[in-house]
């Protein structure tokens, strides 16, 4: 078994792991950049270590940097994460160069799933359907003009190297191509090291349906079920459910089936997720691999029992999988929010600032994975994830209903935040109904208004705030008599000593 | 005292009353019940209604989470803050671009002395590995540009200067 491990990423995913190293009686080292001194991660790892300033080139990103501090540190195996260098095929292979077991798969499976392009070609090789696109990467402003006419517009320009939205654009007409083409290309270099990107046909109403797999060293390979993750702004997840209200078994199976034969063809090691879009007449098409822990895997863990970054590590250390297909399970229903520093008023643009008061909700079925805390300073560094929290329940309505309740609980006081908006999306007829695709969003909510509507509450609000104020700053004090502040001394009561 | 509630001004004032408090606010009185429970954490009482309200501010604005809402209230330094009601017009402001949190200048769509309508494209930023495109919202013509793809600007510094386009350009 792996006895020190280096975690190379921050926030609420280095906590994850963290707390998995420790279950699994392992020593974490985590990393931290110079404003990142008092980010949460590093008050859950055993060792910490400043790797650089606050620009992610130069700390979280810089390879050299991370494999030298895990020698230092006596680290026999490096977890990227997600995001940063989890899916760099160059760090990956510096590792292994460096003898040291990255918790992943190999460099080789990254490199050729990692681009969009080649991918695209495996899973057309193991009879996956793909999206009419380009196979070959665009020399030229003509090329990528003839090549979206002969798809046809609309189309989407998208960064090889990419995820999360990154670097990702949509193109109505031609007249969009040649801005949306540098645009992408910028975001996607300044996000991933690597400005390539290419473009394919945009489907109608198509739901994000995501397969999550396991694969050991022996090639047992096996899936986890799907998630759907059809809610999205920028292009970015910031709902995710699973079962899928989409799917029935038999799709369920072909799909599950369809992702283990991709993984199996890229020679696939540890946990990784496989990408669709499954449109209006339940055909699915390949999307590309994510050959890395997802954000959004603890709803998937909520309805297999299975621990996924327990798995990662164990199978990195070279264990078999315990369990085969037929002994895996769906059991219930799970739900995630994304909660982030953003103003969903203001077309979800980040916000920062310092988080002045803060409380978890918590519950039945309820979980918070999170990288804050009162206090905590969210910078303009890095994504803007601040934490996520899941519902699990006995069924969909359950789990939703669960969310929509602890949404209320959840108190982030200090920077704009999307918690009451997601509260929105969640109680919304059509979700509740199941009719999700990826443009929900754009068509259900295209305005959005931080003020409420209801003035009984802004009455409370205000009894509540006028009273907090005339506290501290004693201005109304001569109006208000008698105040005392509990003390054990006058809320104990009686009581004698033993 | 006073707060400032999407964009207007709201006088709330309370005061002792025979049960609790008594809030006195634009639209009404308020009667309730309210006990400290840790810092910035109150139990509210408003009849038999059992609230808890979590109330934390930073100096220019209180934050208020109640019932499942946060409230926003603007804390007024003094009254040439405010602007009288909520004006649909358009502000002096618009004419000034000025980033929405520090960013990067990734491009600058506009040059001096151009001509911009409403919705026109001008500059683009990135923060937190996001770009973001902000458009004018007055028909104005660019008096100055101060910053240049690449440069960093913070909160507060202007990347572009417009002045309103003169009256006979406009009719």
């Amino acid at each position: 078994m792996l006895k020190k491990i280096l975690i190379a990423n921050r926030g609420e995913i280095a906590v994850r792991i963290a707390s998995a190293c420790r279950q699994l009686g392992i020593l974490s080292v985590g990393i931290f950049s110079e404003p990142d001194r008092t980010s949460k991660h590093i008050q859950h790892t055993d060792e910490a270590y400043l790797i650089g300033p606050a620009a992610p080139l130069a700390s979280y990103l810089n390879i050299d940097k991370i494999i030298q501090t895990a020698k230092d540190a006596g680290c026999d195996a490096i977890h990227p994460g997600y995001g940063f260098l989890a899916e760099n095929a160059g760090f990956a292979r510096s590792c292994e160069n460096a003898g040291i077991v990255f918790i992943g798969p190999h460099s080789e499976s990254i490199r050729l799933l990692g681009s969009k392009i080649e991918s695209r070609r495996l899973a057309a090789q193991a009879g996956a359907p793909i999206i009419p696109g380009m196979e070959i990467i665009p020399g030229d402003l003509d090329n990528s003009r003839q090549a979206a006419l002969k798809i046809g517009y609309p189309i989407l320009v998208k960064a090889s190297a990419g995820g999360g939205g990154k670097g990702m654009r949509i193109v109505d007409d031609e007249g969009g191509l040649s801005e949306a083409l540098s645009s992408a290309s910028r975001e996607a270099l300044s996000a991933f090291g690597d400005g390539t990107v290419y473009i394919e046909k945009l489907l109608k109403k198509p739901r994000h349906v995501e397969i999550q797999i396991l694969a050991d060293s022996t090639g047992n390979t096996i899936y986890l079920f799907e998630r759907e993750c059809s809610i999205q702004r920028r292009h970015q997840k910031i709902v995710e459910e699973t079962p899928s209200p989409a799917l029935n078994s038999e799709l369920r199976r072909k799909m599950g089936e369809a992702a283990v034969k991709i993984a199996k063809a890229a020679h696939y090691l540890n946990a990784g997720t496989v990408e669709f879009l499954l449109d209006e007449d339940r055909i699915f098409y390949f999307l590309e691999v994510n050959t890395r822990i997802q954000v959004e895997h603890p709803i998937t863990e909520m309805v297999t029992g299975i621990d996924l970054v327990a798995h990662q590590i164990e199978i990195a250390a070279g264990a078999k999988l315990h369990f085969r297909q037929e002994d895996l399970r769906q059991r219930g229903h799970a739900v995630e929010c994304r909660i982030y520093a953003e103003d969903p008023a203001n077309n979800f643009f980040p916000a920062s600032g310092k988080i002045l008061l803060y409380s978890e909700p918590s519950g039945p079925g309820l979980r918070c994975d999170s990288g804050i805390y009162s206090g905590y300073e969210v910078t303009v560094h890095y994504d803007p994830i601040l934490s996520k929290l899941i519902a699990y329940g006995e069924n969909r309505n359950q789990a939703l209903d669960r969310m929509s309740n602890a949404l209320n609980d959840y108190v982030l006081l200090g920077i704009r935040n999307n918690i009451h908006f997601l509260g929105e999306v969640i109680n919304h007829p059509e979700f509740r109904r199941g009719n999700t695709d990826t443009a929900f969003l754009s068509r259900h909510f295209p305005e959005y208004s931080l003020f409420a509507s209801n003035s009984t509450k802004l009455n409370y609000a205000m009894a509540a705030a006028a009273y907090h104020s005339g506290k501290s700053a004693a201005d109304i004090s001569n109006k208000i008599v008698g105040e005392e502040h509990p003390t054990p001394w006058n809320t104990l009561g009686y009581y004698r000593m033993f | 005292m006073e707060l400032i509630y999407n964009s207007e001004k709201i006088i709330a004032e309370i005061s002792k009353s025979e049960n609790g408090y008594r809030l006195s606010a634009m639209n009404g009185n308020l009667d309730f019940d309210i006990q400290v429970l840790s810092a910035g954490i109150y139990s509210l009482m408003v009849g038999n209604k059992s609230l808890k309200a979590y109330i934390a501010g930073n100096g220019d604005t209180l934050f208020v989470h109640i019932d499942g809402e946060t409230f926003e209230f603007g804390l007024p330094k003094d009254d040439s803050d405010l602007r009288a009601g909520a004006d649909s017009a358009t502000s002096a402001d618009d004419y000034l671009i000025l980033p929405p949190m520090p960013s990067k200048v990734v491009k600058i769509l506009v040059e001096r002395g151009q001509k911009v309508a409403v919705g026109t494209n001008l500059v683009i930023l990135e923060s937190m590995k996001m770009e973001n495109l902000i458009k004018s919202k007055v028909d104005a013509i660019v008096e100055a540009v101060n910053f240049s793809a690449g440069d960093l600007v913070d909160t507060g510094q202007v990347i572009i200067q417009m002045i309103p386009p003169t009256k006979s350009a406009t009719s």
